[in-house]
């Protein structure tokens, strides 16, 4: 099997998207909904860290709270007071405070910023337990451009965007790096509100692989700003990142037409839910304009 | 274990033909006298012996008896019994034709035994035969007969979804079912994504249903055998039978030369996707959406001792929308059988088999210029001799040989843009199946019955084809090409097989049974429901057959003159090599699809209790099973064992069908169950401003109850005086009382408070009303 050619097939999963929701559809439409009440199990409240730190010059922020029972209105115990630990690969230690007034649960580093090729470590303790988390901060991808045009007659399969009969599509391009073991998100956001998230695995390219991540079936006005944010993450995050969106799938559709439902898989030890994720960032935006050449 | 067993046969087989002197063999076939098909099933039996047999699966029996002159008893389900004086002083050749019963006529009270005690007598346990005939007004969703539907109303048999054809058998999953139409494979039997089966019942004669203990001819899947047979055509006169409902249904039959040979050729096509041509909506023009199928059969009568049938099966499902996008599936079956007498005891059965699914998804864009196209497919060719030898009237050995060639292509791909075409595709993968048999039913004595033998099951991975390993992470570790022909992995093993019955009066009887069943080829599914996306993967270096161990013991018992039949049957079922895959794996078009697996075991237990009278002005079942299945992975639920999501606790189905006179025909259907294993979140957190569900166990819920009736009502329009025409309409009511079930429930965000998170159940189907009109030439 050629690699190159498998890169130029990225298309694939929309058309089988779109087919698996046309199918849906008609199978669904004889169908009448109702909201019911199910007598859901209460579950012990569950550690959940939420690590963020990127290589772009400010220090590392975790997010600690609680679950809680699926009927209780969405308040999540944020977890003050935990003693919360960041380790790099060169030895470099630091503490991260709370402000336990302001922003309860929510621990800042102060000095130790994320670099391209180290590793770092998480480590979290609260309530005589310690969560532990690894993650490589990737060396970054950069965005070589984003291209628009006008298009006249678009084609969509989102429903949304059906009733549009004109406006700009767009596409991200990227030149695929020489980095083993590298995964990417890309995150969409369309006049600072987020549109859309996905994941791309790293095996599907060769370095050199000029890569277009076509976003057409998304329709677009004039003055609208598109910022395009390119995550470098490594294996666990991109595990976490899409077994997260494949539960998130999967309990919007029921069990008829996915997967059973499970937990994502996490980096963190010792039964916590989340995750800790270093990772580079490379963003671009870009506002659509009438072109005026012809 | 498996020398002894060879041992005793051999034993038993010498025994046998060295009291058989003296003997003389009357056989031959048991026919239908309206259209000259042979009864599958029927009987014969000698009073005075109190010895009898059963036509095979192609209507021929064989009884050796001392020479005398004796009375011989055929008989059939709901054809007249005939009794036929015969001298019996050499070889005998006796074909017989029986009469269906037409006027309802009061049971005739027979002593001692017929064909009706067989529910008693025979040694089989966990088998049920319904012909299209038995089930034909049935009240079905869509008003169509549906022989899948149709068995889901018996114990141990549970329908997938809601109406839907597939099925589950004791705990098993929809892929360990083998379901053979005119022992063709058929991979995938669901049109329109299962709401219809593929099997036409205008052109099936016979369905056998076999939950696990099945005899040793057949084999290759854990949890059941489904054997459908089509028709053979009618040998006398030419009929043209066919009808409209949801389906467009026509069948021709008739014979090629009278008595010597016939044809029959039946299709069916939806017809809904006409309306829609007639939208005003442009976009809705567009859209295509439906499915045909042909099923075709010959025969021939080549002499007095061959005879040659071919058959096959057309299907395909076509969604489309314009030019943009199109998505067709089916199923293509062919079978070329040669049946053979040796002598009036050695019967032989050649078949060639050919069988394949296929999907193509086309896609392409407004300029025409770009464009993709994805397909996969499986094919199988399949060679089967079985003999038949028919030693005495207590005795009948067969054995013979399977052997099947499969070809999997998981997938490619292959496109067009502006500047280039591009072409990629996943390795086929081949692998051969062979399986040697033998077994021995033998009438110990009045009382006790075997039915005992040995199948051995060869599997060989071969080339061309890459054989992957994978590190402890499942990540991509090696490869290794092998050349055409070359074994990459091989497995064997013995399936002994054993039933038996001791009876304990004439009314009654214990049956005992065990089998074990291995299972080369998987059915890889991320969705509860048929789709034709399902993928069939061998058994490879990474992917272990599955086995299963099934014993099961019954107690049947006939009352009131065998009317009323019944039977209560426990099982136990190992299952071992089980396979499932990881969270978040992805099935479609991915060449390391091993690395996404796990493998696990399982287990299922139950008791199963049914009713049935068969006979009569009202039929009809009773069925209830209480059963128990589990699963237990290393790598799922923490290792811990977890209901299988096909576990169903209580099962309960009614089946009445009443015929008040020649005109007015009434059924019913009322099932009950308790709800299904499903895993629901019991917690929820937030990530990255998400509420994300907390799962705690896998499948530690319960959908709830679900239950359903169904009427329906068979008008038969009086048939004019000297003309063959006859005309019934059938109408139905599905979920008459309008029960909210739940087809899924799904959870996310109230929409005007996001904090809330809400649960959804969706219903399909209440009060859906459906007629369908029916005719005979």
């Amino acid at each position: 099997m050629k690699r190159d050619q498998r890169a130029k097939s990225n298309t694939y999963p929309g058309i089988f998207t779109l087919l698996a929701w046309v199918l849906l559809t008609v199978l669904v439409s004889s169908c009448s909904e109702e909201v019911i009440t199910l007598d859901l199990k209460g579950v012990e409240p569950k550690i959940v860290i939420e690590g963020i730190l990127t290589d772009q010059g400010e220090p590392c922020t975790v997010k600690i709270s609680k679950s809680g029972d699926f009927y209780d209105p969405g308040e999540y115990p944020p977890v003050t007071g935990a003693k919360v630990t960041l380790l790099d690969s060169e030895g470099n230690l630091e503490t991260l405070a709370e402000n336990a007034e302001n922003e309860p649960g929510l621990y800042r580093g102060e000095s130790l910023l994320g670099v391209e090729g180290r590793t770092y470590t998480l480590i979290v303790e609260t309530g005589g337990e310690t969560f532990e988390a690894v993650s490589t901060l990737m060396n970054a991808v950069e965005i070589d451009s984003l291209t628009y045009y006008f298009e006249d007659d678009p084609d969509t399969y989102i429903e949304e965007y059906e009733d549009m009969e004109e406006g700009y599509v767009f596409s991200c391009h990227f030149t695929y790096p020489d980095i083993e073991d590298n995964y990417y998100r890309i995150k969409l956001t369309h006049n600072g509100e987020l549109l859309h998230d996905i994941f791309m695995v790293s095996d599907w390219y060769e370095s050199g692989d000029n890569v277009e991540y076509d976003f057409s079936a998304y329709i677009f006005e004039e003055n609208d700003t598109m910022n395009v944010e390119l995550l470098s993450i490594d294996k666990a995050a991109a595990e976490y990142f899409s077994t997260l969106n494949a539960v998130m799938l999967s309990s919007n559709t029921g069990p008829g037409f996915s997967a059973i439902p499970d937990n994502p898989i996490t980096n963190i030890s010792n039964g916590a839910l989340g995750y800790f994720a270093a990772y580079s960032v490379r963003t671009k935006t870009v506002v659509f304009k009438k072109d005026t050449t012809d | 274990m498996v020398h002894r067993l060879i041992v005793l046969l051999l034993i038993c087989c010498s025994f046998q033909s060295a009291h058989a002197q003296e003997s003389f063999t009357i056989s031959g076939y048991i026919r239908d006298a309206a259209t000259g098909e042979e009864l599958v099933g029927a009987s014969c039996y000698v009073p005075e012996l109190k010895a009898g047999g059963m036509a095979n699966g192609y209507g021929f029996y064989s009884l050796t008896v001392p020479a005398g002159s004796y009375v011989i008893r055929y008989g059939y389900i709901g054809y007249e019994q005939l009794e036929v004086t015969v001298d019996i002083t050499a070889a005998v050749k006796k074909d017989v034709e029986l009469t269906e019963k037409t006027i309802v006529i009061q049971e005739v009270v027979v002593s001692g035994k017929t064909n009706k005690d067989t529910n008693v007598t025979s040694t089989e346990t966990g088998t049920v035969q319904i012909t299209p005939k038995d089930v034909a007004t049935l009240p079905i969703l869509f008003g169509e007969p549906d022989v899948l539907k149709s068995i889901q109303l018996l114990p141990g048999i549970a329908a997938t979804n809601e109406g839907n054809s597939g099925f589950n058998v004791r705990g098993g999953s929809p892929g360990q079912n083998l379901i053979l139409l005119d022992e063709a494979p058929v991979y995938n039997a669901g049109h329109m994504m299962g709401i219809f089966s593929v099997f036409n019942s205008d052109a099936i004669k016979d369905v056998k249903v076999i939950k696990g203990s099945a005899p040793p001819e057949y084999g290759g899947r854990l949890s059941s055998i489904l054997d459908i047979r089509m028709k053979e055509g009618n040998m006398k006169k030419f009929t043209m039978t066919g009808g409209l409902g949801s389906l467009s249904r026509l069948t021709l039959e008739g014979p090629l030369v009278k008595d010597k040979g016939s044809f029959m050729i039946s299709g069916r096509r939806s017809y809904a996707d006409l309306f829609l041509k007639l939208s005003k909506d442009p976009d809705t023009r567009k859209t295509k959406l439906y499915f045909y199928d042909l099923n075709m059969k010959s025969n021939y009568h080549v002499g007095e001792n061959d005879r040659l049938y071919i058959s096959g099966y057309f299907g395909r499902d076509v969604f489309g929308h314009g030019k943009e996008v199109g998505l067709n599936w089916g199923n293509k079956t062919a079978t070329i059988r040669w049946n053979h007498l040796f002598n009036d005891r050695l019967f032989l059965n050649s078949s060639l088999i050919y069988s394949t699914f296929d999907y193509a998804i086309n896609a392409q864009d407004e300029s025409e210029i770009n464009s993709i196209k994805l397909s996969s497919s499986i094919r199988d060719v399949n060679l089967k001799e079985d003999f038949e030898y028919f030693l005495s009237s207590k005795s009948l050995v067969k054995f013979g040989f399977n052997g099947i060639y499969h070809t999997f292509m998981p997938g490619s791909i292959s496109g067009d843009n502006e500047s280039d075409h591009f072409s990629f595709s996943i390795d086929k993968k081949h692998t051969l199946e062979a399986a040697p048999y033998i077994g021995h039913e033998y009438d110990v004595s009045d009382k006790l019955k075997l039915n005992y033998g040995l199948r051995y099951s060869l599997f060989s991975h071969i080339g061309p084809g890459t054989a992957y390993t994978f590190d402890s992470d499942g990540d991509f570790d090696s490869e290794r090409l092998y050349k055409g022909w070359k074994i990459i992995k091989s497995y064997f093993g013995p399936e002994p097989r054993f039933a038996s019955t001791y009876k304990l009066n004439d009314k009654s009887s214990m049956k005992f049974s065990y089998a074990r069943n291995r299972q080369h080829i998987h059915l890889l599914s991320n969705t509860a429901s048929s789709t034709p996306f399902d993928l069939w993967h061998p058994s490879t270096n990474i992917v272990e057959p599955q086995t299963a161990d099934q014993t099961a013991l019954g107690y049947f018992r006939n009352f009131m003159e065998n009317r009323y039949e019944t039977s209560i049957e426990a099982y136990y079922k190992d299952m071992k090599h089980q396979v499932d895959y990881k969270t978040g794996a992805n099935l479609f078009f991915n060449p390391y699809i091993e690395s996404a697996l796990v493998f696990g075991k399982g287990w299922s237990y139950g008791t199963e209790y049914f009713l049935r009278k068969k006979t009569g002005n009202f039929t009809g079942w009773v069925g209830y099973t209480l059963a128990r299945t589990e699963r237990k992975y290393a790598r799922i639920n923490e290792g811990r064992p977890y209901p299988s999501r096909y576990d169903r606790t209580h099962d309960f189905s009614a089946v009445g069908n009443y015929k008040l006179n020649d005109k007015w025909t009434f059924s019913m259907s009322w099932v009950f169950n308790s709800g299904d294993a499903v895993t629901f979140p019991s917690g929820k957190y937030m990530i990255d401003g998400k509420t994300v569900s907390f799962y705690t166990e896998r499948n530690g819920y319960r959908m709830p109850s679900y239950h359903r009736l169904d009427i329906g009502v068979t008008y038969y329009k009086k048939k004019k005086k000297g003309k063959r025409k006859q005309v019934f309409y059938n109408f139905s009511l599905y979920n008459a009382y309008g029960r909210k079930n739940a087809y899924l429930i799904y959870f996310r965000e109230n929409e005007d408070n996001p904090e809330i998170t809400e649960a959804v159940r969706a219903t399909l189907f209440t009060f859906y009303p459906s007629m369908t009109y029916n005719f005979t030439f």
